[in-house]
């Protein structure tokens, strides 16, 4: 492929569609997960003031902090958690054909032990996406949020699964690698049910070489150091060699080092291959065959950079249109894929790729 | 061309007032010293209006952990990526000269604000 040729004029093709694989729906608080719930569980939220461990220190200096400042809707709850106001800004303002709907509730996936309530808190969570979001909108798709505990897992997804909306299981990246054989039956049970997986950060995810860093601008820069984690940990834990039709879609954590990791991984791939001899293929294979990234957070890259990433990944399949609202960092279709590349690799990211990954 | 386009009552009370002129957007501000600026109401990174941002102070520092607001230095912030425009000029803190909105000569007569385009 060669960018020279992506930068000339092309005959302008219409844009088949839109697909946002990337929206934060969310609960106005924890009492929305109450109807969903067993009294048992009930009574933790209601009478005895559980709440969620928050596990960011940071706050920005802006209203709003993490959400888009004309996000939050006028009775002045959650932005996020008004379907009214959420369909207006994204889905017809941008006319999406698809949002992904990947929630907010990934304290429930990352919460260390009491297992129980947190299956029982995941439970709720996509009990609530189904009848409080999924069923008021064809457009909109789900992502079922699991604990941690692979049994309690797996039980959560053959639950969910058979909805016609639900089209992921949502692994929120953390301060632990999801390709750890111990989690091996969560990507059979998707597998199983045709199920993609999708990886986002959570509040507690975490970089190697200095952990969680002082100030929010460096936590965010690091962000993608540990979905390179999770890639490695997929790769070399043999998860593509077991489940090789298995489609993983890392979400929100940059593009740009892919190509790096790539090729870093063939590197050591031809030197120290007997180490890990149940990975059978070239790992860029798998990042070209198994995985997908996301637009969101744009860099800000001029067309050629852009198309110099395109290049050094040998794929224009790879990576798919997400907007990421209602947060702060929130990009617009119109105003992401920069001028001067093709509408063929334009359609296919803000459309056809996330089409083709989840077989819509 | 002349613009009336608020009072200065309206900008005590909202610091900032979204207003169209000839189909443009176009966003007066006040300074607390009680300066009027006006300033192209898009932002030029991703287009949503600055005037659903907030107004700030600029905020600079000598050393590590310490937090100087700039008094004369009062800058509007985009609602969504929060880049930081000077009020009075409309360059970005952090490109002055690369990345900014356009401003407009803004004139005040008893109680009414005009906007010059």
């Amino acid at each position: 492929m060669s960018t020279e040729t992506k930068l000339e004029k092309q005959p302008k093709k219409t844009l088949q569609g839109i697909i946002d694989t990337d929206v934060h729906h969310e609960i106005k608080s924890t009492r929305d997960l109450l109807p969903y719930m067993s009294e048992h569980w009930q009574r933790y939220i209601r009478d005895y003031g559980w709440v969620p461990e928050r596990s960011i220190p940071f706050n920005q200096i802006r209203k709003e902090t993490k959400y888009r400042m004309d996000t939050r809707p006028e009775d002045g709850s959650t932005p996020g958690s008004d379907f009214n106001l959420l369909k207006e800004q994204l889905l017809d303002k941008h006319d999406m054909t698809y949002a992904v709907l990947t929630g907010w509730f990934y304290e429930a996936s990352v919460a260390k032990g009491w297992y129980e309530f947190a299956a029982a808190r995941a439970s709720a969570y996509n009990d609530y996406t189904i009848e409080q979001w999924l069923s008021k909108d064809k457009r909109l798709l789900g992502s079922i949020t699991i604990p941690q505990d692979p049994v309690a897992a797996v039980r959560e997804i053959e639950r969910v699964a058979s909805h016609p909306q639900m089209v992921q299981v949502m692994l929120p990246i953390a301060d632990f690698a999801w390709g750890d054989p111990m989690y091996h039956p969560i990507f059979e049970a998707a597998n199983r049910y045709g199920l993609k997986v999708a990886m986002h950060l959570s509040a507690t995810i975490t970089a190697q070489g200095g952990d969680f860093l002082r100030y929010y601008v460096a936590w965010r820069s690091v962000h993608p150091q540990a979905y390179m984690t999770q890639t490695i940990s997929l790769i070399t834990n043999g998860v593509f060699d077991k489940f090789p039709d298995l489609q993983v879609a890392l979400v929100e954590g940059g593009f740009e080092w892919v190509p790096f990791m790539m090729h870093r991984m063939d590197s050591a791939y031809k030197a120290l291959r007997a180490e890990t001899p149940w990975v059978k293929r070239m790992p860029s294979d798998y990042f070209r065959d198994n995985m997908r990234f996301t637009t969101q957070p744009w860099d800000d890259l001029t067309p050629k950079q852009f198309l110099n990433v395109i290049d050094m990944m040998g794929s224009e399949d790879m990576i798919m249109y997400a907007s990421d609202y209602p947060h702060w960092d929130f990009d617009p279709p119109e105003r992401t894929i920069p001028g001067g590349v093709s509408e063929t690799l334009k359609n296919k990211i803000l459309f056809e790729n996330a089409r083709n990954f989840y077989g819509l | 061309m002349r613009h009336q386009v608020c009072t200065v009552r309206e900008l005590e009370l909202f610091q900032k007032v979204p207003v169209q002129i000839n189909g443009k957007a176009v966003v007066v501000v006040r300074s607390e010293d009680g300066g009027v600026y006006a300033l192209r109401d898009v932002c030029p990174h991703k287009g949503p209006c600055l005037s659903d941002g907030m107004m700030d102070k600029g905020c600079t520092s000598n050393e590590v952990g310490e937090y100087i607001f700039e008094k004369e230095k009062e800058v509007l912030r985009c609602p969504w990526h929060s880049w930081e425009f000077d009020i009075r000029t409309g360059k970005s803190l952090f490109a002055p000269e690369k990345v900014k909105v356009k401003t407009y000569e803004v004139s005040v007569e008893n109680d009414q604000v005009f906007v010059n385009m």
